[in-house]
């Protein structure tokens, strides 16, 4: 077996280094043990396992060890094996604190929900050996948006003339997605500025990781929202506003603590303050996340029902011929 | 009088197996229909006349025990499946309970009460705190 594994390892990907091919993987349910140069099997197909995956966060990398990132050797596609880690937590949003759970079984579920998607990751899922499902994902070869949204030229001021009604095309198509999900009785479950990602060939926003469950309450997609009201925040005001950032802005001291969210204090929602020039309707928006809100939307729908009508009121860009 | 409890059991998806969430699952239902036994008995020992409180439990589509009555909970939102009851049964006033919920777990969680006052058309709304 380990024979034929050098042999497939050496055919397929000559510049491999033959002393760093590892063992065949039908199990894998230790995660922590496969590493680079082991080669997982599953179904008729085996991946090379190349590193594991990991998040920046806090300029620290978390190394994600049941994520791999890997290349099928029957086809040379790049590919991420998320291994089964059945792992319970509490996500801290705010002041609450929120069971979780990874899934495997909802992330292939959805997975199969969108496979003809293209606001989504795309794969499909597979058991291994030991009963293990393991998702085969693609690799997107894009940037986080809302990295995109930072890197654009100029202040707001430019931002808002010039790129903001491009930049909410995206984000409501987005949002539609997610919305989508909720019609079929799905959570996304970790809707975070990083897990919305453009693809740079198609410039398609697609949305990533949907392995998180969490404990419902009267309102199952309610942190969903919260999560869309975030990228919505970020969109508008290509960063996020905190006292430390707007101290000195114009406008800056007429901040009320009702233009705050409720749940993370320091964020300013209420962005009018600082950019006047916002206008009104799309303001309100952002209102509904914020500590002031008698309201809040109870659903994706709702919120683009009052998001739709402003994207006629932001400035068209001037489209440059070809 | 009718003493109504949507049910709402955790999804398949936060355990590993199916053993663990059907534990669960039986565990909850059986404290639900406790609670509703009670609450009834409560009233009756008020004063409510005999035979004149029911007890009208709807159980989760997505349960573990194969439900079989004719209408069963989505789970999308517990306050309009209240508000569909209200209507369907041709109640006039609904009386809910208030959790004491801050603002942010409101925002976080959603409201059941607070959806109700907001969405509540035709009938008399009774807020409990």
């Amino acid at each position: 077996m380990s024979t034929d594994i050098r042999e497939l390892v050496t055919a397929s990907m000559p510049s491999f280094p033959a002393r760093r091919i590892g063992r065949l993987v039908t199990d894998t349910t230790d995660f922590m043990a496969v590493g680079y140069g082991d080669v997982i099997k599953l179904g008729d197909r085996h991946y090379m396992v190349l590193r594991d995956e990991a998040e920046r966060r806090f300029g620290i990398e978390d190394f994600k060890f049941w994520v791999k990132r890997c290349r099928c050797l029957e086809t040379g596609e790049p590919a991420i094996l998320k291994l089964v880690f059945h792992e319970e937590f509490y996500q801290k949003v705010g002041p609450a604190s929120i069971r979780s759970f990874r899934s495997p079984t909802k992330e292939a579920r959805i997975l199969d929900l969108v496979a003809d998607d293209p606001r989504f990751m795309h794969g499909f899922s597979l058991r291994d050996e030991a009963g293990n499902l393991v998702r085969v994902l693609e690799v997107i070869r894009g940037k986080r948006y809302d990295e995109v949204v930072d890197a654009l030229p100029g202040n707001h001021e430019q931002y808002f003339h010039e790129s903001l009604r491009d930049a909410l095309d995206v984000f409501v198509e987005a949002s539609e997605a997610i919305g989508f999900l909720h019609e079929h009785g799905e959570q996304h479950g970790d809707v975070r500025r990083d897990h919305l990602w453009l693809e740079t060939r198609t410039g398609q926003g697609r949305w990533l990781d949907f392995d998180y469950a969490y404990e419902a309450r009267a309102n199952p997609f309610a942190l969903d929202l919260y999560g869309l009201g975030n990228c919505l925040l970020f969109i508008v005001g290509k960063r996020i506003y905190t006292p430390q950032v707007f101290r000195d802005m114009p406008g800056g001291g007429d901040v009320r603590q009702s233009d705050f969210s409720p749940i993370i204090k320091n964020r300013l929602v209420n962005l009018r303050r600082l950019f006047p020039y916002i206008p009104e309707p799309l303001n309100n928006v952002l209102l509904h996340f914020s500590e002031g809100a008698e309201v809040f939307y109870d659903s994706v729908a709702e919120m683009l029902a009052d998001l739709r009508p402003c994207l006629d009121m932001l400035p068209k860009p001037e489209r440059r011929s070809e | 009088m009718h003493l109504l409890c949507i049910e709402q059991l955790p999804s398949r998806d936060l355990f590993a197996d199916d053993e663990a969430w059907q534990a669960v699952c039986t565990e909850t239902r059986r404290e639900l229909k406790e609670f509703l036994g009670k609450a009834r008995l409560r009233l009756e020992g008020l004063g409510a006349p005999d035979g004149s409180v029911f007890e009208d439990y709807v159980a989760f589509c997505h349960s573990p025990f194969n439900e079989s009555a004719a209408r069963c909970s989505r789970g999308t939102s517990i306050a309009l499946e209240i508000l569909e009851t209200v209507k369907s049964g041709g109640f006039g006033t609904v009386v809910v309970g208030r959790r004491g919920l801050s603002k942010a777990e409101e925002f976080l969680f959603g409201s059941v009460s607070n959806k109700i006052v907001h969405s509540a058309r035709d009938c008399t709304v009774w807020v409990v705190s």
